[in-house]
């Protein structure tokens, strides 16, 4: 058996020899590259404390109280992200590619502890030692920022929606103004008023026509009031120009001797003038005397009348209620233009429909912006809290680095020139096996169907 | 596994002088044989040497008393088995080499009783498919540890199509590249007259 496989071992080696060939090359050149690159290493270790959150607690639905950004289980992935490396990289002060970066940190926790392990390797012991305590440095650095940014991002946000909230809101109370401006008699009362809300324009239709009635009434009554001066004024007149003559002694005088001719000039004449012959003087006398008692009688009757007291005061009396008729008729006819005025723009289709959308948009907006008020003060809170107190904290920094147990260049590359060699004479194998050759007669009578009658090889 | 051999050809191998194994291959395709025949030494690739038993069968029949003639389809040359001379250049040229052989076939048959014709890659001749087809079967030449080619399956097939008979297969060695043929052949000119044991 051994010898049969040791000749499809010479023979595959014969046939496949490039292969082989290419194999053991390459092998010994990644054996002579790791036996002369392998250096010792150093690892050291920085101990970093997870406090448990509310973020690992499988009930929460939301994080809304929390400041914990992520899981404790996912924080090695954060160890190794390409922020923190690029961060650790300058705080190094190298050019290493963040791969190799990558390839010397090892992070690792445990379900059942908080406190993670985060190894760092390099070529010298101090190198390690500064490498894990600045990565410990640079993990809960980026672990706090991520915990701030989210609130960053959700105050920028509802900001902005409050900005919005508060253009809407001014232009909502713009367009208010704009209809009570336009409509006053309807929602005349603007937001924030102590009876907003409290008049619809009804009531304030039933109102006016309440106060319309009252005036009309009141002028009524005024008119009657003036009519009933007007009266006392004629009854008055006679009485006043009476006792203004009878005070006049002058008409008095000529009045009594207008009289005494008149009745002097009566009593002649019944004799005739015929007998008397200064008749026709007296009655010339009497025409006289009767014209200057009417000169009297007027000038007593016009220029007198006021300084009667009776008169006086029907006078005033008129004049006032004259005053009082022509107030309330003003005011009926200020009451009639403004009712006029509230029918008018009562009757116009769908400004009060207009005017209660814009107060349900505006009352809806207020609304909307208290709770977004409210949900800012609550994040800026929480901002302020992750970024105090925060959750990760460096538990034990690095102090010393020990070599790690890697095996020793020189074995590792004669494991990998045996490892080549095995591969090589296996590949070999293999393809040499898969390959269909003319070894056996059986072989060849398959193929050409005639029989093998010599050999000459 | 085919039965090749019979007692009388046993006796007439252990009586002949030349290479058994040439032998045990001659009294095979003897048997199989007219008194006049042509017999086409073929393979499918380059790698199978189908002169080295070419030359075998031609010294064997040259042994057994039989007038024997040689052709080697590669460079064109036919001679008188055995002969001190590289041969008579008989296909001169590629356009006109079938004329050539149909108009000297004729003589070759009259003048010799086995004529043997090397045709290395028959399948990629179309000369040497002419020849297969007139003659009265073919050795078929093959180098053993090479892989199996489809060159292989089409020799098969375009023996079959011009119903030629195989006599067999012999195993051979495989075939030198130019330079060593070379070489050799100026030391088998050198020693005039080829032996087994060149084989």
């Amino acid at each position: 058996m051994q010898a049969s496989i040791l000749s499809r071992l010479v023979f595959a080696l014969r046939h496949q020899w490039l292969i082989v060939t290419l194999i053991v090359i390459a092998g010994v050149a990644a054996a002579l590259f790791l036996a002369t690159s392998a250096h010792p290493k150093y690892t050291a270790t920085t101990s970093i404390l997870m406090v448990a959150g509310s973020a690992d607690e499988a009930t929460s639905q939301e994080m809304t109280t929390s400041t914990k950004p992520l899981l404790s289980a996912d924080l090695p992935s954060l160890a190794t992200g390409a922020t923190v490396l690029s961060r650790l990289r300058n705080a190094l002060k190298e050019t290493t590619p963040l791969e190799t970066l990558r390839a010397r940190i090892r992070a690792k926790v445990s379900s059942e502890s908080t406190i993670m392990q985060v190894d760092y390797t390099a070529k010298a012991p101090d190198k390690a030692v500064d490498g894990a305590n600045k990565l410990g440095t640079e993990i809960i650095r980026f672990y706090r920022e991520l915990a701030t940014t989210r609130f960053d991002s959700l105050i920028g946000d509802l900001n902005s929606q409050l900005a919005a909230r508060r253009s809407e809101l001014a232009r909502l109370d713009g367009e208010l103004a704009d209809t009570s401006r336009q409509y006053p008699f309807i929602d005349v009362k603007q937001p924030g008023s102590s009876d907003y809300g409290s008049q619809s324009v009804y009531q304030r239709l039933i109102s006016l026509r309440a106060a319309r009635d009252d005036l009309q009434v009141s002028l009524q009554g005024d008119t009657a009031t003036a009519k009933a001066s007007n009266k006392l004024i004629d009854n008055s007149v006679p009485l006043a120009i009476r006792d203004l003559v009878q005070s006049d002694l002058v008409f008095t005088h000529q009045q009594e001797q207008y009289a005494k001719d008149v009745a002097e000039y009566k009593r002649l004449s019944a004799y005739g003038s015929d007998r008397y012959p200064g008749l026709v003087e007296l009655r010339r006398t009497v025409m006289r005397e009767a014209i200057s008692v009417q000169q009297a009688r007027q000038r007593a009757a016009s220029a007198a009348l006021a300084g009667n007291s009776a008169y006086a005061s029907a006078l005033d009396a008129r004049t006032r209620a004259q005053i009082q008729v022509s107030s309330d008729a003003a005011k009926v006819a200020a009451e009639d233009k403004t009712l006029n005025l509230l029918q008018a723009q009562i009757s116009r289709k769908g400004i009060a429909t207009y005017v209660a959308r814009i107060r349900r948009d505006h009352d809806n907006s207020e609304a909307a912006y208290s709770i977004l008020a409210g949900r800012l003060a609550k994040a800026i809170a929480d901002r302020a809290e992750a970024a105090s107190t925060g959750s990760v904290i460096v538990l034990d920094r690095a102090r010393f680095a020990s070599t790690s147990a890697a095996i020793s260049g020189s074995i590792a590359a004669g494991a990998i020139l045996f490892l080549s060699i095995w591969l090589a004479l296996t590949a070999a194998m293999v393809i040499d096996g898969s390959q269909e050759r003319f070894r056996y007669n059986v072989t060849i009578e398959k193929v050409y169907g005639a029989p093998v009658i010599g050999s000459v090889a | 596994m085919i039965q090749l051999l019979s007692p009388d050809i046993d006796s007439a191998i252990i009586t002949s002088s030349i290479d058994p194994r040439v032998a045990t291959i001659w009294a095979i395709v003897e048997s199989r044989l007219p008194n006049r025949a042509v017999i086409v030494i073929a393979s499918a690739t380059k790698l199978d040497d189908t002169e080295t038993i070419a030359r075998g069968v031609c010294q064997a029949s040259q042994e057994a008393g039989k007038r024997t003639g040689y052709l080697a389809l590669r460079s064109g040359r036919f001679m008188a088995y055995p002969s001190t001379e590289p041969g008579e250049l008989v296909l001169p040229a590629r356009d006109s080499a079938r004329q050539s052989l149909d108009a000297a076939l004729p003589g070759w048959r009259s003048a010799y009783e086995i004529i043997v014709v090397d045709v290395p890659e028959l399948t990629t001749s179309p000369l040497g498919a002419h020849i297969a087809s007139i003659a009265d079967g073919v050795i078929i030449a093959l180098y053993p540890d090479r892989r199996v080619k489809p060159a292989d399956g089409e020799l098969t097939m375009l023996l079959s199509q011009l119903g030629t008979s195989i006599f067999g297969v012999v195993r051979t060695a495989r075939q030198k590249n130019k330079a060593t043929r070379k070489k050799s052949k100026v030391q088998h000119v050198r020693s005039r007259v080829p032996s087994v044991q060149h084989l």
